[in-house]
């Protein structure tokens, strides 16, 4: 599955840029987390809850900065699981800011996320949106706090 | 020596254990069923609880999965098969509902004259024990599959439910207490083949009442390999169990492995299309150009809308659905529309998602070895969405849902579309996006001889072939417009006929 989009920060790159890097404020960003333990200054990892109708798992995941080139690309890999029926979701995620004009940069993403196991079985009623939705939660608690 | 069979059957599922257990009735006749999978006795609670459906799917070790790449940009969904006695019986939601009058007459009309609906009734009667319509001349009383509607009109509904029924009823779909009526339409109440909260699979329904009966052998976790054929005979059946091969002679061969693992079994034993044998170094025993080809399923795509308001619902699958044409020149309902439970994440919008199954596939897809080795799962082509006509009926499908959602009182539940966006393109995001119903079928069209993509002929029987029969999903010329395991249930039952009458 693969989601990509763009978030327009009304601020300087180096800015953007220094936010993404302080794992603290990153993790900030995300919603849903129920527990979160940066590992280092390049790895964090956390527990997210859903309920589908009657069911409620737990997402625990991983995630670490495996590649950076300063002040314009960052890749991301995550690895979870989740706590229903142990299938992995694997992540890659590319980013880049681009300062289009000054004071304004230009987030672009592409998550490459792939499930194995039989979580895969609920993929399109329920991980897809669910994606979606993460992204565009954190897309706006990233511009709320970095245009504050 | 080794043991000779009369009949030989190969795939517990749910035709395969109809078949198993009808034909073994007769004590003279000496049956052998072979499962791929295992037959857990007693039977697993997470298998036998019919609440326990989702957790089955989910978490079970019964349910084989095989990737199946969407043909616009190779994404990957899992189409599914049960790998337990019962087949898929053992797996699915448990929804009985019968091939429509429009199937069979499909069917017929491809040059299948002995599956007329009229043919066809009193077998589907003859299979169920109708809790709801006791008297009614189109439903069973006497047969060994319980069915019951758990939910109808009149019982305690929550709101959610109430307003999605009301608003549908609003726009003109009526109300229809009885989805296996010959063409059903509106909003439809479906018989599950539950008992007391017991899944009624074919392993429960058929199966268990035979075990005993000295003439049937049941050989379960024995997958098979390839048929031992000579000239237009097939003298035995080639199995592994334990690790070792294993070969059963038999005077009749029943291939009721599945969709996916019939037309597999074929083309391992050389019957099949040659140029596809050849690729895989597999001398041609038979050319037969239908195997593995018409492939067809239901594709499934979700519209998820903002929920409004908390939903506290006990099922992922409601017991109800919505039967709609999405035009109103088709001359049957094409789709089933699915209300699904709210996924909640905290710190996101609650997600209240809607499923449109389009149930019909005018494109064809195909089932292929990925190579010779019997133990590797056949890859699937599934084509669908392609054709022209199927993605603008699903594209109206989806509009139909949008505008179930606007109007009262369905919209103090549902709000804002989430996903596909608005202005997005739903004809591609249907193409990208689809899943499975779970409804493989065809793999092994029933057609006559001068249908050269044909492989079995009316009474199931392979092209070309003297002693071999193919009863399963498989068969199907065309998928129903109704979920396929009862049909299934019904080629069982009927291949027994077949077989009986050769006596």
């Amino acid at each position: 599955m693969i989601l990509e989009g763009k978030i327009d920060l009304s601020v300087p790159r180096a800015k953007a840029w220094e936010f993404l890097l302080d794992i603290n404020r990153f993790v900030s960003c995300i919603p849903g987390l129920e527990e979160v333990s940066p590992l280092d200054d390049r790895r964090f990892k956390g527990v997210i809850g859903a309920t589908v109708g009657p069911i409620s798992g737990k997402f625990t995941f991983e995630a670490a900065i495996v590649e950076s080139t300063p002040p314009k690309e960052l890749a991301v890999r995550t690895e979870g699981t989740d706590s229903v029926t142990k299938s992995t979701v694997n992540g890659n995620i590319s980013v880049t800011l681009t300062e289009s004009t000054r004071n304004l940069t230009e987030l672009c993403y592409r998550a490459d996320i792939e499930v194995k196991g039989r979580l895969a079985i609920l993929g399109d009623m329920v991980l897809r949106a669910t994606a979606s939705l993460l992204m565009e939660e954190f897309s706006r608690r990233l511009r709320e706090q970095l245009e504050a | 020596m080794r043991d000779f069979y009369d009949v030989i059957i190969v795939g517990g599922g749910s035709a395969g254990c109809a078949a198993a257990s009808q034909l073994s009735e007769d004590q003279r006749r000496k049956v052998l069923l072979l499962e791929a999978g295992p037959d857990p006795q007693p039977i697993p609670d997470m298998v036998a609880d019919a609440s326990k459906q989702i957790r089955l799917l989910l978490e079970s070790p019964y349910v084989a999965m095989y990737p199946t790449e969407r043909n616009v940009d190779g994404s990957v969904f899992y189409s599914l098969a049960g790998r337990i006695m019962g087949g898929g019986s053992s797996v699915n939601v448990m929804s009985a509902l019968r091939p429509t009058k429009f199937d069979l007459d499909t069917w017929v009309r491809q040059g299948n004259p002995d599956w007329s609906y009229e043919n066809v009734l009193p077998i589907l009667k003859r299979i169920e024990s109708d809790q709801d319509y006791l008297d009614s001349p189109l439903h069973g009383r006497h047969g060994p599959l319980y069915v019951k509607r758990p939910f109808t009109f009149d019982m305690p509904m929550s709101e959610p439910v109430r307003a999605f029924i009301e608003r549908a009823v609003k726009m003109g779909l009526p109300l229809c207490p009885d989805i296996n009526i010959p063409n059903p339409l509106g909003v439809c109440l479906a018989p599950y083949n539950i008992k007391n909260g017991k899944r009624q699979s074919t392993t429960v329904a058929y199966l268990q009442a035979a075990r005993s009966r000295p003439n049937l052998t049941i050989i379960p976790e024995a997958p098979v390999i390839s048929l031992q054929i000579n000239g237009t005979r097939v003298e035995g059946v080639r199995y592994e169990k334990d690790g070792v091969v294993h070969t059963a002679l038999g005077g009749q061969i029943v291939l009721s492995a599945g969709v996916y693992h019939t037309p597999q079994i074929l083309m391992l034993s050389g019957i099949g299309a040659p140029a596809e044998l050849e690729r895989h170094g597999i001398r041609v025993v038979h050319a037969l150009e239908g195997v593995g080809e018409n492939y067809q399923d239901h594709a499934t795509i979700y519209m998820t809308f903002e929920g409004k308001k908390g939903m506290q619902e006990d099922w992922v699958v409601p017991r109800f659905r919505l039967v709609i044409k999405s035009n109103p020149a088709q001359e049957c309902g094409n789709f089933h529309i699915g209300m699904r439970p709210p996924t909640e994440v905290p710190g996101l919008k609650r997600m209240l998602p809607i499923s449109a199954h389009l149930l019909e596939q005018r494109s064809r897809g195909r089932v292929f070895l990925k190579s010779a080795d019997p133990r590797e799962l056949p890859g699937i082509d599934p084509r669908m969405l392609e054709h022209p006509e199927d993605i603008q009926a699903m594209v109206s499908a989806m509009e139909f849902i949008a505008g179930l959602v606007r109007g009262e009182p369905a919209k103090e539940f549902y709000g804002p579309l989430l996903q596909p966006a608005p202005d997005e393109d739903w004809a591609k995001f249907a193409r990208s996006t689809y899943d499975s119903y779970h409804h493989g079928v065809g793999t092994c069209r029933m057609g006559p001889s001068s249908d050269k993509m044909s492989v079995v002929d009316e009474r199931l029987r392979v092209h070309g072939m003297s002693n071999l029969w193919v009863a399963d999903a498989s068969i199907m010329p065309t998928v129903t417009h109704a979920n396929t395991n009862l049909t299934a249930i019904m080629i069982g039952e009927r291949l027994s006929d077949f077989i009986k009458e050769l006596a």
